[in-house]
């Protein structure tokens, strides 16, 4: 069974169902949405769940990013990312695609709008696409880096595009956080 | 001089069919496959078979079609067998089954029978005694009795013409084909009985021996020549796709810029005011713009490389690459120096980083063919050695003489009977064939072969090819002393 199938999401945190193969080892840190996934957050031990002890790792913060690792002798064999939340309703974004000629005649604004739970999200977890899905990322570290809820992004689209033909799309670890609307 | 065959033609005149009767010979079947169209004759070995048992036999190959029937009704029967085989038994049968044919002639239409005996000596020189007096006595009755069938006896493979045997059967295919075409009389006078004869044959094949010395030039000029100075060719073949890759990337780096304008990029990088519009600031060295740029770079170069051939680099070397410029190829390839040479204008492009790693990529990537197609110089250099060897061991056969008008000048003392001691050839006839070449050349040219006053131009034989048939007279059979003659020839 793969690691992500052995989490098992409790009140205070989360249970490691132990794997089939022995000599593995788990690792866990946690992370935000403004972190780049490419960089391991700090880790600490954890240990698998078995029926003497029932094992549980505690969250204490009531939401959070769970990042996962198993190791066999030192070397990394398995990682899962996930969302973590004692709350039971997810928190909303929205965004909206319109021209807007005061950038430029071939400019289109990009407005994200947090309605709850505003958190600043790493690049890499959203991008624009056009119609023929090429995906165009972000030239920013960091969206809605203030917090205030609110960030707007500009791009220059070819002739005759429309705002229609353009969409963000996000992250699957996003989503697990956020309802997106748009 | 050449003359065109007088009142002869091409056309076959008589049935041939030819009975050998010595064990692992295909010498005969070759020559005469070669010379003869199917339908022609028959070639059937191991076989011996009495008169009326030939009959049935020529009645149902010529029913059957396997023969073709020939308006003159004449029969050319050869037997081919070992000078040791020959019996009282064997002689006895061969004149029962040459009156038994002639009997059957009405049924067969073949009135007009001829029977060549070719006899071979395989033993080298007899030495026993009584053995020697038998064949003496056998061969002295086929000369001798029944003088009314026609046939002639020929002594093979023994002493008397040069050491090439095989010369001397591919002597008899010629003049079997010349004795089954049409006026065959007037190139070669038959003669029946008496004599036990020798044939020889001599060949010049210009074309052959053109194609050896031919072969044997493209191999010394394979190993003592470079064809590619520098290797300029190959050098073009790696970097002409090199620089068409170069210049792909270009165009795709310019998309792609032009596409990192559909980068959302946030309002706090625009500039200006509300009057005046805003536009975008953006250092095009932008960390995030280096990263996507060099991760499209990474992407188009992959792509690049993949579909970026150098196929044409094997044919190249394959077709056009001798030894020294395989060796310089070898070399440069080692030192690094073919590298050098391929990329040496680049440098400007080379500064770039992600154009150095695709210009560096591709090489490899050519220098794996050119690993491909020169797999082992030494190995080739070998192979290359030994079809030299084949080819001057083939030109010594086939180009005996240097061209035609050496041909010409030698071709007569070479198809010579030999001296046997205290023996001389008698009644040497020579009979001299030239394709169209070597006629035209003798006519243009005023060669002359000595002692030949007459050659056949011959449309049988190949292009270039000169034939020269010998028939001699070595014994008389029928005289007072042929039996003493004999026992000095085998």
């Amino acid at each position: 069974m793969d690691l992500i199938s052995r989490i098992h999401v409790t009140d205070k945190g989360f249970k490691l169902m132990p794997p089939e193969e022995e000599g593995r080892e788990a690792f866990y840190g946690l992370f935000t949405l403004k972190d780049d996934p490419n960089v391991v957050p700090g880790l600490s031990g954890v240990a698998y769940w078995d029926l003497k002890n029932g094992f549980e790792q505690e969250i204490r913060k009531p939401e959070s990013f769970v990042y996962l690792e198993e190791r066999v002798g030192g070397k990394v064999v398995e990682t899962s990312r996930f969302f973590y939340s004692k709350n039971k309703r997810k928190g909303s974004l929205a965004y909206n695609i319109e021209k807007k000629r005061k950038y430029g005649p071939d400019a289109f604004l990009i407005t994200i709008t947090w309605n709850s739970a505003p958190e600043p999200i790493h690049r890499t977890y959203v991008s624009l696409m056009d119609t023929r899905k090429n995906k165009f990322p972000f030239i920013t570290d960091v969206i809605g880096k203030d917090g205030s809820g609110e960030d707007q992004y500009v791009f220059h689209a070819p002739d005759g595009d429309a705002p229609e033909d353009y969409r963000l799309v996000f992250s699957d670890l996003l989503r697990q956080k956020y309802v997106i609307s748009e | 001089m050449p003359t065109e065959l007088k009142n002869y033609s091409m056309n076959q005149d008589a049935t041939m069919i030819f009975f050998d009767m010595v064990k692992d010979s295909e010498t005969f079947e070759m020559y005469l496959s070669d010379l003869f169209d199917e339908g022609q004759y028959i070639y059937q070995s191991g076989q011996s078979m009495g008169g009326q048992e030939l009959f049935h036999f020529l009645s149902r190959k010529l029913s059957e079609g396997d023969l073709m029937p020939v308006p003159s009704g004449r029969i050319l029967c050869c037997f081919h067998m070992l000078l040791q085989d020959l019996t009282d038994e064997w002689v006895d049968r061969f004149f029962e089954k040459a009156y038994e044919l002639r009997r059957f002639a009405p049924l067969t239409n073949l009135f007009d029978q001829h029977y060549m005996i070719l006899l071979r000596n395989s033993a080298g020189y007899i030495q026993d005694s009584t053995e020697k007096e038998r064949i003496n006595r056998l061969l002295i009755r086929l000369g001798t009795e029944s003088p009314d069938i026609s046939h002639q006896v020929y002594l093979m493979r023994t002493a008397g013409f040069g050491a090439d045997f095989m010369s001397q059967e591919k002597a008899v295919a010629y003049m079997l084909h010349l004795l089954t075409r049409q006026g065959y009389s007037s190139v070669v006078p038959m003669k029946y009985g008496m004599p036990l004869r020798m044939l020889d044959s001599g060949d010049y094949y210009a074309a052959r021996a053109e194609n050896c010395h031919k072969h044997i030039e493209d191999i010394n000029n394979w190993q003592n020549r470079e064809n590619d100075p520098g290797l300029a060719e190959l050098i073009d073949c790696i970097r002409v796709p090199i620089q068409g890759a170069a210049a792909k990337m270009e165009d795709e780096l310019k998309t792609f810029r032009r596409r990192t304008a559909r980068c959302p990029v946030s309002v706090n990088n625009y500039e200006g005011g509300f009057f005046k519009g805003y536009h975008r600031v953006l250092s095009p060295n932008h960390p995030i713009l280096q990263q996507i740029q060099a991760e499209f770079v990474g992407e188009t170069r992959g792509r690049l490389v993949e579909s970026t051939g150098f196929g044409e680099i094997r044919d190249l070397i394959k077709r056009e690459y001798h030894y020294p410029d395989l060796r310089m190829l070898a070399e440069r390839l080692e030192n690094g120096s073919l590298k050098a040479a391929c990329v040496s204008d680049e440098g400007q492009q080379r500064n770039d980083e992600g154009k150095a790693a695709l210009f560096d990529m591709l090489y490899e990537k050519a220098e794996a063919e050119i690993r491909k197609a020169v797999p082992d110089v030494d190995t080739m250099l070998k192979k290359r050695l030994a079809e030299k060897r084949k080819y001057t061991r083939e030109l010594i056969l086939a180009g005996k003489y240097r061209d035609i008008e050496d041909c010409f000048q030698r071709i007569d003392q070479e198809v010579e009977p030999e001296q046997i001691a205290g023996h001389f050839a008698l009644n040497v006839n020579t009979t001299a064939l030239v394709s169209g070449e070597p006629a035209s050349n003798w006519l243009i040219r005023n060669y002359s072969i000595n002692g030949v006053m007459t050659a056949y131009r011959y449309p049988a034989i190949r292009p270039c090819e000169i034939v020269m048939i010998k028939e001699s007279d070595i014994v008389d059979l029928s005289s007072a002393g042929a039996a003493t003659e004999l026992n000095i020839i085998y």
